[in-house]
């Protein structure tokens, strides 16, 4: 061990804390076990705002799905409508029968 | 690597006021020759202590009581120099070393020194605190800061050169100014 280091060594010695430390932080332990924090809550307006976000969030995601199933009726009914023009296509054809 | 079977001590909420008196010093210590701010310096330990009483029951030993108060110290020391990125606000001739003074080999030596880790980089500044103020290896430096050993070292040799290259430094200008 070089002197260097040795005088480094005093420099660095503990120091003890100011008076009245220990009681200080005894007190503050104290009031914190009278006093326990609260647990975190959010503010009002952010439940506000979150619940807002969440309506209109599902009002669109409604909107969409009402839409879908309104252009799935509509493709059905026009398969429909297709599928008896061509029933009725076929009945005119079909009595003619085949041609010699 | 299996880890020995500990017998849980569990460190008693009665046992705090002794804890607080006996580790103080450490703890204090530590925050104020990294903070060099004595207002700064006791927050940082009571909050540190403060800590420690709402974690009672996770702490096994004594052993591990001292490892956790250092670790803890160190973290909260640095935590706080990166959220008011502040400098020494206190000189140091008003710390309270009125008890430490009078052991001194040295107390202008002793002063200078202390300055001269004061304007450590602020990392080499925690390496060289916990080599001699609580005199550590290396590898226990590099445990409690999350490092590896050998940046430990690197930071240990260099902060002992600029140190050094300082104190020369400041010798040499005395010895002119005396002439």
């Amino acid at each position: 061990m070089n002197q260097f280091e040795d005088q480094l060594r005093d420099a660095l010695r503990r120091v003890p804390p100011p008076a009245g430390f220990v009681e200080r932080t005894l007190a503050r332990a104290a009031q914190e076990q009278r006093a326990p924090r609260r647990a975190i809550r959010f503010p009002r307006y952010v439940a506000a705002l979150a619940a807002s976000l969440a309506l209109v969030f599902g009002g669109l995601r409604y909107q969409e799905y009402r839409q879908g199933q309104q252009a799935k009726e509509q493709l059905m009914t026009a398969l429909r409508i297709t599928g008896s023009q061509l029933h009725q296509v076929q009945q005119k054809v079909a009595p003619a029968g085949p041609e010699r | 690597m299996s880890q020995p079977a500990a017998i849980p001590v569990t460190v008693e909420r009665a046992d705090f006021e002794q804890i607080v008196r006996e580790h103080s010093a450490m703890v204090y210590s530590i925050a104020w020759h990294y903070l060099h701010d004595r207002a700064l310096a006791e927050e940082v330990a009571q909050d540190v202590f403060l800590q420690l009483h709402r974690d009672f029951g996770r702490l096994e030993d004594n052993g591990h009581l001292k490892h956790w108060l250092r670790r803890v110290t160190v973290h909260r020391a640095i935590d706080q120099i990166r959220a008011r990125r502040t400098r020494a606000q206190v000189s140091l001739e008003e710390a309270p070393q009125l008890a430490v003074v009078a052991r001194e080999s040295d107390p202008f030596m002793s002063r200078l020194l202390r300055r001269m880790v004061a304007s450590l980089p602020r990392q080499a500044r925690m390496v060289v605190i916990l080599r001699y103020q609580e005199e550590l290896e290396p590898m226990e430096i590099a445990e409690v800061l999350g490092i590896p050993a050998r940046t430990v070292r690197t930071r240990l040799h260099r902060a002992l050169s600029l140190l050094r290259a300082k104190a020369a430094r400041t010798q040499e200008k005395g010895n002119h100014e005396s002439v």
